[in-house]
């Protein structure tokens, strides 16, 4: 871990409705990403997670905030970013199956970003590099002439991620990659990951609900609830020593399938109630009707993200002196 | 559980060397290869596997609701120790509406979005009451059964649509659909899948209650072994239509025996940060000429001679505890 390759600070993302009601799908984020480090971003439907994806890629503009690559401000550009900007942040989405064209063999749905990006090549060369892609991934090379749906839903994920590569980009954005997967097929696709990572030094953000994969893949977890940052810690210091009552909710929520992993959870916190609607997002903190250490103060004011441990930051009223 | 108990209790359901086929142009799929298992009443029993295992298919033969193309090779399905492919149409009809009724994995498309909770609520206890019931009488058994999944407020949720209603409500009103007419055993197919993790967390202790108040039978259909585990007093490890290992839950996830558990097991990312595994090579057989000893043998690392040659026999390995495995030995 280096330095530091991006920055969103106050990102807020609101989409209008009729009647004049607002959606605030993001609701003033701060997040720092590293050099080759991957961060977890886990939080459940609702919470904002794949709007900053799109944000990140240029994909929706952002309504307030900063969104800094390499010290270059990608908010100001909006939706009109540089070849290089679209280059260095790619991104692979959750669902293989409507994410390629099912019209096009694997090797035309490589070869496109190949013609943008990376316009010194012939189409020759773009037609062998294409296999070069796939073997990357670790696929054989036949695999170009196929169409998406005579290949398995791991195998079409990990095309996905050929293709994001295609770009040599710095930067990916991986949007659920795994979560329509069976786990020997996601043990798969993540065995790979990592090892791209390690060998390019790419820095993944990683969106998720699967926490318990985040214990395995990520350097840093990021907690997102209705738009806004609960808790942000290193992935062990996370996982001891939970601290926000949506996390330690969370956290003792997971199905666990062995007994030691039991001893891990938090002592049992019986989940109740639902992530309220993006429409009318609860004055004060917006997650204290659901809190079970509310305060008469939670109703009232929004709480901050304070550092309560070195790298270790929190956004709750129980935190605060 | 020890085996005497086993044997006391009253037996529910029980599937008996069961095979299913599919014709699909001609070409014939072999997806169930003679499974079997019990339920009893009262017992949760979970069926867990990867996609395309015949978890489903399993499901829908036991409310006989495969699609035309489905051969039932051999074996039965025993409700209430009378075989479900033998009933006449009017028994089975029965079945249906006060015996066995099943929730799905996405609520949203189990209900129908353009009638409101109450009139396809009153619908199905139309049909699983005698006729003629009044229709006051068939409102109260709803709120009741409202009430019993734990929704705030019944009377309103009965005049909302589904569209105003959020999934964990929507599968709570699918759950009270199914106990509401007093059925004994409920097929659960991925019920909390499609839901976030507190609220999967939610609806999984909601079916755990109404199993023990109620003495309901439940079969959990479930890709994951986190949620088989924590909803399940004994389990079915199926890989390609075959149950490769069952017993009581918590021995067979202390001490898997089969190497496809062993594998599925060592793929699950752990809360414990144990480093996970690169998978298990290959991919689920072709139905259509499965492998002719132990299906698994292709992928197996153990695999030897013997193992694509003979099917293995479901061994009882401990008490209770039996896994289908030439390398398995009893008592080990």
């Amino acid at each position: 871990m280096t330095g530091k390759i991006l920055e969103i600070k106050r990102l807020k993302k609101y989409f209008p409705l009729k009647n004049r009601l607002v959606v605030k799908a993001i609701d003033g984020v701060d997040l720092e990403l590293y050099e080759g480090e991957t961060l977890g971003l886990v939080g459940e439907s609702g919470s904002g997670k794949s709007t900053i994806a799109y944000m990140l890629v240029g994909m929706y503009e952002a309504t307030e905030g900063d969104i800094v690559y390499k010290g270059e401000n990608l908010t100001q550009a909006g939706i009109y970013r540089t070849l290089r900007q679209k280059r260095e942040i790619q991104i692979v989405f959750q669902d293989p199956g409507s994410s390629l064209n099912p019209k096009r063999t694997v090797r035309k749905s490589l070869m496109v970003p190949l013609a943008v990006h990376d316009k010194g090549l012939s189409r020759e060369q773009a037609y062998r590099r294409a296999e070069e892609l796939l073997e990357e991934v670790g696929l054989p090379g036949e695999f170009a002439d196929k169409y998406p749906h005579t290949l398995g839903g791991g195998e079409r994920q990990l095309i996905s991620v050929a293709r994001a590569l295609a770009s040599r980009p710095s930067l990916l954005v991986l949007d659920e990659p795994t979560s329509a997967l069976d786990v020997s097929i996601q043990a798969k696709v993540i065995g790979k990951l990592v090892e791209l990572q390690r060998e390019r030094n790419l820095s993944y953000l990683f969106i998720t609900h699967d926490l318990s994969l985040m214990r395995n893949v990520a350097d840093r977890v990021a907690i997102l609830y209705l738009g806004r940052m609960c808790e942000q810690a290193r992935t062990s210091e996370f996982f001891e020593k939970p601290r926000h009552p949506y996390t330690q909710m969370l956290l003792s929520s997971i199905p666990v399938a062995t007994a030691e992993e039991e001893m891990l959870k938090p002592a049992k916190i019986l989940s109740s109630g639902e992530i309220p609607s993006p429409v009318n997002v609860p004055m004060g903190c917006s997650f204290h009707l659901r809190c079970r250490e509310k305060m008469p103060i939670c109703r009232e004011a929004r709480p901050q993200m304070r550092e309560i441990a070195p790298g270790h930051s929190v956004c709750c009223h129980l935190y605060e002196q | 559980m020890t085996k005497g108990e086993e044997n006391k209790k009253e037996i529910l359901l029980e599937v008996r060397n069961l095979s299913v086929s599919f014709d699909v142009y001609g070409k014939v799929s072999h997806v169930l290869d003679g499974i079997s298992f019990r339920v009893g009443k009262g017992e949760r029993v979970g069926l867990v596997g990867e996609s395309g295992c015949g978890k489903t298919t399993m499901l829908k033969a036991i409310l006989r609701v495969l699609p035309r193309n489905a051969l039932v090779g051999g074996g039965g399905i025993f409700f209430e120790g009378r075989n479900v492919f033998e009933m006449p149409d009017a028994e089975l009809d029965v079945m249906r509406r006060r015996g066995a009724g099943m929730i799905f994995q996405d609520p949203s498309s189990a209900l129908n979005p353009v009638f409101s909770v109450e009139s396809q609520f009153l619908t199905a206890l139309q049909y699983s009451n005698p006729k003629g019931t009044p229709r006051k009488k068939l409102y109260s058994l709803a709120i009741e059964a409202l009430n019993n999944v734990v929704l705030p407020d019944p009377e309103r949720i009965m005049k909302s649509f589904p569209y105003q209603l959020s999934g964990g409500m929507k599968q709570r009103v699918c759950i009270a659909i199914t106990i509401a007419a007093g059925r004994r055993l409920m097929l659960a197919d991925e019920p909390g899948t499609s839901l976030d993790v507190t609220i999967q967390d939610q609806i999984l202790r909601l079916i755990n209650n109404l199993a023990e108040d109620k003495k309901l039978s439940v079969i959990m259909v479930s890709h994951s072994l986190g949620v088989i585990r924590e909803s399940t007093s004994y389990v079915n490890i199926m890989y390609a239509g075959t149950v490769v290992e069952s017993g009581a839950t918590e021995d067979v996830f202390k001490k898997p025996r089969h190497p496809y558990t062993v594998a599925l097991m060592a793929c699950v990312p752990k809360l414990t940060g144990d480093s996970l595994a690169k998978g298990i090579p290959g991919r689920i057989p072709d139905y259509t000429q499965p492998p002719g000893g132990c299906r698994f043998a292709p992928r197996c690392p153990q695999a030897e001679g013997v193992c694509r040659e003979q099917k293995p026999p479901h061994l009882e390995v401990v008490s209770g505890h039996r896994a289908s495995c030439h390398f398995v030995r009893r008592g080990e």
